[in-house]
C-alpha cells in the first residue's frame, strides 16, 4: 500500500529539527522528500557527530529523504532551485525571517514558479511584531515562552535549566507545519489552490502551555491572580530566578490533593509513576497499596479548608511509605492488577528493546549507506489503507545531488559545470 | 475565507487532553466538531474546576465545538450515534481498548454504517503488544518512554519529578492525529477510500526523542555504551533512582559539556537568561558579547577533545567565566547585547504572565472568546496560520449538554423524539441536575 502523501513532492531547505523533523513526517506519510542542504550541511550533522558529517540526530530528523547540495548564496546555484520549484507541491524552510527573501527563496518568487505551490515556514517568533527578527531556538523559545519556568528546573548555581528530554517547541512546530501541510493539499486537491503556511517555535510553546496560558476572568480572580501579584512583588523586591520559582512552586495550591497521585515515588530499586486522572483511578491505587482512610475524595472534603495541607500530607506519607518497601516488578504487578495507570521510570536508553516498542514495532531498523544498520522512532500513526513509515535512511551529504538534477532535466554536462563552479555539491576539499 | 477542513464533520467521544485537542486543531483549520459526553462530562472539567463542571482546562481543550450528552451505555443513545454516522466524515475516539466493541462504537460497527469513514482511535500504548490494555495517562507515557528520566528531575525524597510545563505525550499524541486525520482527508478525496488510524502516547513520547532513542552501533560503541554500563552498574549495586541518574547525567555532561555551555541557562544581576546556540557562529556570537576571546574559551577551537580527561575541568573554568559575566549585568541589558550580536537568547518568562507579551499580541496568537456561562476569556489560538484557508478559533468550549438538543435536531430527530430520548436519560442530563 501507498501512503496517504504518495507521489506528493517535498523541497526542504530546513536544519536542526523544526523544519528537518515536519520532513521526516511528510517522508513517513509516503511524500518524495529532497533536503537541500548547504555545501556546509545542517548544522544538525555536527551535533554529537560520530562520523564526518553524521549525528544521530541527524539521522533521527533526516530520515527517508535524498539529499541534495546548492550553494543558495550564489545566484547560479538560485537558479538551480527555480528551475527544480516547478515540479514540486512542497516547500519547506525554517531560515530566519528575510532570509529567503535576500536568497530568493521566498513564497512570492516560488510562487510565481509554481502557482499551486504549498509554501510553508516555520519561524522562531514570527514574520511580524518587536521580536521578529530575534534568533530563535528551542531553549530560548522554552525560556521565551513560560515553557522553562514552567517546568520548574534550577541548577545548582540558582540558573534556570531547559526541559532536557526532548524539544518540545521545536516538535510542535514541526508537527503544525505538517498538519497544515496536510490540511492544504486537501484543499488544493478540492480547489486547485496553493497557499503559505506560518508557524512559529513561540506559538508552539504557547500551545503546549494552553490550559495555563490563557484568561479565564471569573477563574484567574482565585487563582492566577494572587500568584501573578506575588510574582510581579517578588521581582521588584529584588527576588532571583530560584527564589521565584521556589514561591511558585509552594503556592498554595488546590490541586494537591490531585498531584498525590500524579506524581513519581522511589521504591527499591529505581522509581514508579503514578497516574490517576479519576475517583475511580485513586480507588484503585488505594486498594493495590493498602490506604483504608484517605478522605480527599469525600464530598465533604475542603481542598481550601485549614486542615486539607495536613491531611494530604499524611496520605502523601503513607503512599511514599508503601512504595518505597517494594520492587518496580512487585509494584507494578499489583497495581496492574487492579488496572490502575503507573509505570516503571524507564531510561530511554533502553526503549529500543522494551518488549511494548517491538510488539508495536515502533524502532524500525533501516540501513544508512555509510554507517550501517540502525534502529529509529519510526512513523508517527498506522493507517490501515495507507502504509506510514520509510526504508530510507538519512542523506549523506550531497549523496543525490546528481540523481535529482538528472531526473529534474538536468544534463550531465551541466552538472560537472555547475559542480565545477561550486554551485552545487558539497566542497571538493571536503 | 472558510478553513482548509470547511465542511468536514467530526463527531468526538473523547476526554482529557489527547482527544480533544486533536478536536480543536480539526476545528481551527475550520471543520465541524460535535462533542459527545456523557451526563458526567469529560473528566477535564472537573480538574480546576471554578463553576460547576466548567474548568480552564476543558475550555481550552474543546473551544470551537458543540456538545451534546448520550448515555453510549444505553442502546437508544448508541443508536443516535449510529443514526448520525452516515453524515460525519471523522471520528475520534481516545477510551481504553475494548471500550469501543462494548459501547458499539468500533470501527467495524460504524465502518458498516459509513464505508468512506476516517476513524482515528488513540489509546496509551498502542492497540496491541503486552502493555495494550494498561491504563495510561500523560505522566504514564512520560515515565514509560523514557521523557522524564530523560528530564533528569528528582523531588526532595529522591523521586522522579514529572515535566511539569506541559503534557508532552498527550500533545504529540494529539498532533499526529491531526496530520493523519488530515492526510486521510486527502487520501479519500483521491481515492474515495477510508480508514482506521491508530495513535497513541507512546508513539508520541518516542517521536519526541527520536534523536537521542534511536540505536545506531557505530556511534552507541562510543557515545551510548558507557551510559548503559553506567546504569547497569548502579542497578546491580542496588543504587538509587538519583544515583542512575548521576551516573547517565556525569557521561552525558561529559560528552555534551562544551555545548551546553551555550545552550542553557545562567543567572544575571536581576533574574535568569537563556542562551541556545547550536553552531559555532551562534557561540561566537555569545562570546563576543561577552568579550570572551580564543584564550577564554578553547571549547570551538579544532584541538579541543571533548573526551580528553581535562575537558571538564576545562568546560568547568569556561562556565565560570560565562557565570560571572552575566552575573555583573541585568537580563534586559544582556538580551540587548545577544540581540545585537544576532545570538540566540531571551529572558526567562513565566507562564501566566504571556497572555500580555507584545509578541504573543502582535501575532495574535491569543484569542478572545466568549464562554455563554463564564464569560470573556482569553486563550491560545490555532499554532498555525494559512494564506488561503485561515485557521481561526471558532468559539469557546460547550457548556455540559449545551447543544444536544440542536444537534439531535440538526440530525433528523423529532422534538418528541427528543424528548423520549431525554425521558430514558439516553440523551441529556439527567432532570434533578
Amino acid at each position: 500500500m501507498p501512503g496517504p502523501l504518495d507521489g506528493i513532492k517535498v523541497l526542504e531547505l530546513a536544519q536542526i529539527i523544526a523544519g528537518p523533523f515536519c520532513g521526516t513526517a511528510l517522508a513517513d506519510l509516503g511524500a518524495d522528500v529532497v533536503k537541500l542542504e548547504s555545501p556546509q550541511g545542517d548544522a544538525s550533522r555536527r551535533i554529537g557527530q560520530f562520523a564526518p558529517g553524521e549525528s544521530k540526530a541527524f539521522h533521527g530528523l533526516n530520515r527517508g529523504k535524498r539529499g541534495i547540495v546548492l550553494d543558495l548564496s550564489s545566484s547560479p546555484g538560485q537558479s538551480v532551485a527555480h528551475r527544480l520549484i516547478p515540479q514540486f507541491d512542497v516547500f519547506v524552510t525554517n531560515v530566519r525571517p528575510g532570509v529567503a527573501e535576500r536568497i530568493a527563496m521566498d513564497y512570492d518568487t516560488l510562487a510565481r514558479l509554481r502557482p499551486d505551490l504549498i509554501y510553508l515556514e516555520v519561524t522562531g517568533y514570527g514574520t511580524r511584531g518587536p521580536s521578529a527578527q530575534r534568533a530563535g531556538s528551542d531553549v530560548v523559545v522554552q525560556a521565551y515562552s513560560g515553557l522553562l519556568a514552567g517546568d520548574m528546573k534550577v541548577d545548582r548555581r540558582g540558573a534556570p535549566e531547559p526541559i532536557t528530554a526532548s524539544a518540545p517547541s521545536d516538535y510542535v512546530a514541526a508537527l503544525g507545519g505538517a498538519m497544515g501541510v496536510c490540511a492544504a493539499l486537501f484543499h488544493r486537491q478540492r480547489t486547485g489552490e496553493g497557499q503559505r503556511i506560518a508557524t512559529t517555535l513561540l506559538g508552539a510553546g504557547l500551545a503546549l502551555q494552553a490550559p495555563w496560558a490563557g484568561d479565564v476572568p471569573v477563574s484567574d480572580a482565585i487563582l492566577i491572580e494572587p500568584l501573578r501579584r506575588m510574582m510581579s512583588e517578588m521581582r521588584e523586591a529584588g527576588a532571583s530566578y530560584a527564589e521565584l520559582i521556589d514561591a511558585r512552586r509552594s503556592r498554595p495550591n488546590q490541586g494537591r490533593a490531585f498531584r498525590i497521585y500524579y506524581a513519581g515515588y522511589p521504591v527499591k530499586d529505581g522509581a514508579i509513576i503514578l497516574g490517576a486522572l479519576t475517583p475511580q483511578n485513586r480507588d484503585q491505587i488505594r486498594r493495590a497499596l493498602g490506604i483504608v482512610d484517605d478522605p480527599t475524595d469525600d464530598d465533604d472534603f475542603n481542598a481550601i479548608g485549614p486542615d486539607a495541607d495536613a491531611i494530604v500530607s499524611r496520605i502523601e506519607e503513607q503512599i511514599r511509605s508503601a512504595l518505597a518497601g517494594g520492587t518496580i516488578e512487585e509494584w507494578m504487578a499489583k497495581l496492574d492488577a487492579v488496572g490502575a495507570p503507573a509505570s516503571p521510570v524507564n531510561w530511554l536508553e533502553d526503549m529500543a528493546d522494551d518488549p511494548q516498542v517491538v510488539a508495536m514495532d515502533m524502532m524500525p531498523t533501516i540501513e544508512h549507506p555509510l554507517t550501517g544498520p540502525e534502529r529509529q522512532v519510526g512513523p508517527l500513526v498506522q493507517m490501515s489503507k495507507s502504509t506510514t513509515g520509510s526504508d530510507r535512511s538519512s542523506p549523506p551529504l550531497d549523496a543525490d545531488t546528481d540523481a535529482v538534477l538528472r531526473k529534474h532535466g538536468f544534463t550531465d554536462d551541466e552538472i560537472g559545470s555547475l559542480r565545477a563552479a561550486g554551485v552545487v555539491g558539497a566542497d571538493a576539499s571536503g | 475565507m472558510p478553513g482548509a477542513l470547511d465542511g468536514i464533520k467530526v463527531l468526538e467521544v473523547t476526554q482529557i487532553i489527547a482527544g480533544p485537542m486533536c478536536g480543536v486543531m480539526l476545528s481551527d483549520m475550520g471543520a465541524d466538531v460535535i462533542k459527545i459526553e456523557s451526563a458526567a462530562g469529560d473528566g477535564m472539567r472537573l480538574l480546576g474546576q471554578f463553576a460547576p463542571h466548567e474548568s480552564k482546562g476543558y475550555h481550552v481543550f474543546n473551544r470551537g465545538k458543540r456538545g451534546m450528552v448520550l448515555n453510549l451505555q444505553h442502546p437508544d443513545g448508541q443508536a443516535v450515534v449510529h443514526r448520525m454516522i452516515p453524515e460525519m466524515d471523522v471520528f475520534l475516539i481516545n477510551a481504553r481498548p475494548g471500550v469501543p466493541q462494548r459501547l458499539g462504537i468500533d470501527y467495524d460497527s460504524l465502518r458498516s454504517l459509513n464505508p468512506s469513514l476516517i476513524y482515528l482511535e488513540n489509546t496509551a500504548y498502542g492497540p496491541s503488544g503486552p502493555s495494550a490494555h494498561r491504563a495510561g495517562a500523560d505522566i504514564i507515557a512520560q515515565a514509560y518512554s523514557g521523557l522524564m528520566a530523560g528530564d533528569e528531575k528528582v523531588d526532595e525524597h529522591g523521586g522522579p519529578d514529572l515535566i511539569t510545563a506541559t503534557t508532552p505525550a498527550d500533545f504529540a499524541a494529539a498532533m499526529t492525529s491531526s496530520i493523519a486525520v488530515c492526510a486521510a482527508l486527502f487520501h479519500r478525496e483521491r481515492t474515495g477510500e477510508g480508514q482506521k488510524i491508530d495513535t497513541s502516547l507512546l508513539a508520541g513520547a518516542m517521536m519526541l526523542q527520536n534523536a537521542f532513542a534511536s540505536r545506531l552501533p557505530v556511534s552507541d560503541a562510543i557515545m551510548l555504551q558507557p551510559v548503559l554500563d553506567g546504569l547497569a552498574a548502579v542497578r546491580e549495586r542496588g543504587g538509587s533512582y538519583r544515583e542512575m541518574l548521576a551516573a547517565k547525567g556525569g557521561i552525558r555532561a561529559l560528552v555534551g559539556g562544551a555545548f551546553l555551555l551555550y545552550y542553557g541557562g545562567y543567572q544575571t544581576s536581576d533574574g535568569a537568561i537563556m542562551l541556545g546556540c547550536v553552531t559555532p557562529s551562534n557561540r561566537n556570537q555569545v562570546r563576543n558579547a561577552l568579550g570572551l576571546g580564543p584564550d577564554d574559551d578553547p571549547t570551538d577551537s579544532g584541538d579541543f577533545n571533548a573526551m580528553a580527561e581535562d575537558s571538564a575541568e576545562i568546560v568547568a573554568r569556561v562556565r565560570a567565566l560565562i557565570s560571572e559575566r552575566f552575573a555583573a549585568d541585568t537580563t534586559e541589558n544582556w538580551v540587548a547585547k545577544l540581540d545585537q550580536a544576532g545570538a540566540p537568547a531571551a529572558q526567562v518568562n513565566m507562564p501566566e504572565e504571556m497572555v500580555d507579551d507584545p509578541q504573543v499580541r502582535a501575532l495574535g496568537i491569543m484569542v478572545d472568546l466568549e464562554h455563554p456561562i463564564t464569560g470573556p476569556e482569553t486563550m491560545v489560538g490555532p499554532p498555525f496560520d494559512m494564506s488561503a484557508t485561515p485557521t481561526a478559533a471558532r468559539g469557546s468550549s460547550p457548556p455540559l449538554d449545551g447543544d444536544t438538543d440542536e444537534v439531535l435536531a440538526q440530525y433528523g430527530y423529532s422534538a418528541e423524539g427528543i424528548a423520549s430520548l431525554r425521558a430514558s436519560g439516553a440523551a441529556g442530563l439527567p432532570a434533578q441536575s
